[in-house]
Parts: C-alpha cells; structure tokens; sequence
C-alpha cells in the first residue's frame, strides 16, 4: 500500500497505512478498512485516528 | 451465582455431541445448553441438554440482520442467574472460566460483558456504517433509553457474550425490535436500558485469545493452554478442537 502509516493518537502504534484523496465530495481513506478505528477532528483541518479495541492499545488500557 | 453456559452451534450432530462433551468433561459443574441452529433432523439426533432455534434468526448471511431475540427468547424459562453465550468455534481451556467471568461481573456490577464493548460511535466499524443513520433504530432508542444521550452504539463481538439475569429480561421485556445486527444491537439496548455494559478487554486479559480472525492452529492452542489462557476463539476446525480437547 502506498502512503504514510496513521498512529494512534494514544499510543501511537501504526493503524494503517494511507494516501488519502477526495472524490464525489467525501474523503477517502484507503486502507484505513484494515483496522478498526475511531476517528475525530483534532483542529479545524486535522483528523486523528485512535484504536478501538482496548486489547491493541495499552493506552486504552490505561497501561501508558 | 447460577450461570448457564450456551453454545450456538449448526454442525452435524456427530460433531456437536464431541463439542459438548469436551466442554462437559472440562468443567463437570457448569451447565452447558446446545443452542442449535441446523436442520432439525440433526438436531433429533442429539443428545443432552440441547435446544432447536429454528427462526433463522442467527442464520443469516453475515453482515445482514442476525439477531438474539430467538435465543434468549428460548432460554426465558430457564432457571440461571447470568447466560453466557459463545459459539462452537470458542474453546473454553479452563475449568475455572465460570469463576472468571463471575468475578468480573461482580466487581464492576455489569450487566452485559462482550469482548471490545465499547462505544463504536464515530468508528469505521462497518455495522456502525451501516446503522449510523437508521431512523427506525434510532427512534427506538429515543423512545426506551433511560441514558443522557440516546444516540450511543455499543458493538462487541457475537461470541462471549456475558449478560446478568435482569438484563436479559429487559430486553426480553421489550414488545417490539427494530431490524438490526446483534453484535451492535445487544449491547447497545442494554446500555439504554440502563445495564453496565462492560469492555472485558479493558479490565482483563481472559480475552486476550478471542479475535475475530484468522483460526487458531493447534501448536498455538496447546501453548496457549501452557500459559494459563483461559479461552481461544476462533477454532473453527473440528479437527482441531477433536485433538485440543485430547490433549488435556
């Protein structure tokens, strides 16, 4: 896959690797279907990415 | 605490008596309930403590509408005080799993504990995709949620799922449902209905070895067993769970 790799705003292990682009007015995160993420605005043009699954992220697991 | 322990499984009856016997030999004082979702013929086979669902309710292709209401449903007669519910491809390798999951249960006064219950709400979880703007289920939750916001949507994984007696006659006390997909809806309707809904990977390893996929390969499962895991999910070979349970 080409792109960049996405951390996790927690812990920040990789979540996926990505090139992302727009089309039909959305967009679009290639690769970003390999892991499952929650995705949020971190400023008015920034989105972060974090885990989902506690048992992958030891942030979530209040360990770091 | 009295716990029934139910396994959904739809495998030929010869391969269903070998996985309930093993469960059986492993822990000779739990209860264990055969959920059955093949043909009934198969089923007429069987022996042991076993029930038939027959609505097609579990059947379904994965991703479109499975639902739990057919299951709980039948196990409303039965006398337990929390339903642990797995499928036939979760191993159980520790006799003292009851005890576990009790034990968890007890010391965070959940009501329903599932492996990765958590909030999937601007998530890329694809039953979240699908269902983020269902009307008819978001009317739902409006109408019975007892929570601040009545939008949240839990998910969790269908197998491991662990609920309290009074959760699941809450859901059981609900007259109608909206279609849904039961790894989202379970969770999500207890939480409105105002049961703790519990993320067992946050407060313990016990699930450390359920994942969604690939299958476990029988070197991995026996050490695995080595280090005292206590359950490994998914097995979905019959050889496999044949040689796991002679290994013991």
């Amino acid at each position: 896959m080409v792109g960049r790799n996405v951390t996790c705003e927690l812990c920040g292990e990789p979540l996926f690797r990505t090139s992302p682009f727009v089309r039909r007015g959305r967009v679009k995160l290639p690769g970003a279907d390999e892991a499952l993420v929650h995705v949020d605005f971190d400023s008015a043009n920034v989105v972060v990415f974090r885990h989902v699954e506690a048992d992958r992220c030891p942030a979530l697991r209040g360990e770091r | 605490m009295k716990q029934l322990n139910a396994v959904i499984s739809h495998l030929p009856a010869g391969e269903v008596e070998q996985d309930m016997r093993a469960l059986r030999e492993l822990s000779p004082d739990a209860e264990f309930l055969c959920c059955y979702t093949g043909p009934r013929s198969e089923f007429e086979r069987l022996g042991g403590d076993a029930i038939l669902l027959e609505d097609d309710w579990l059947g379904g292709a994965p991703r479109t509408y499975q639902s739990y209401h057919g299951v709980f449903a039948a196990l409303a007669e039965r006398s337990f005080d929390a339903l642990y519910l797995i499928e036939y491809d979760q191993l159980v390798l520790d006799p003292g799993f009851e005890a576990a999951l009790i034990a968890l249960a007890e010391g965070t006064g959940a009501g329903f504990m599932g492996k990765n219950c958590v909030p999937r709400n601007g998530t890329n979880w694809p039953h979240y995709a699908r269902f983020r703007r269902d009307r008819e289920l978001f009317d739902h939750l409006r109408r019975i949620s007892t929570r601040e916001d009545p939008t949240v949507i839990f998910g969790t994984l269908g197998t491991g799922m662990w609920l309290s007696r009074d959760a699941l006659d809450s859901y059981l006390s609900l007259e109608a449902h909206p279609r849904c997909y039961g790894e989202l809806y379970v969770p999500t309707i207890l939480h409105h209905l105002g049961h703790p809904v519990v993320d067992i990977d946050a407060i313990s390893d016990l699930y450390r070895h359920v994942r969604w996929q690939p299958d476990y390969e029988l070197a991995e499962i026996a050490s695995l067993e080595r280090d005292g895991a206590v359950f490994v999910h998914p097995v979905k070979s019959a050889a496999t769970r044949r040689a796991a349970a002679a290994a013991r």
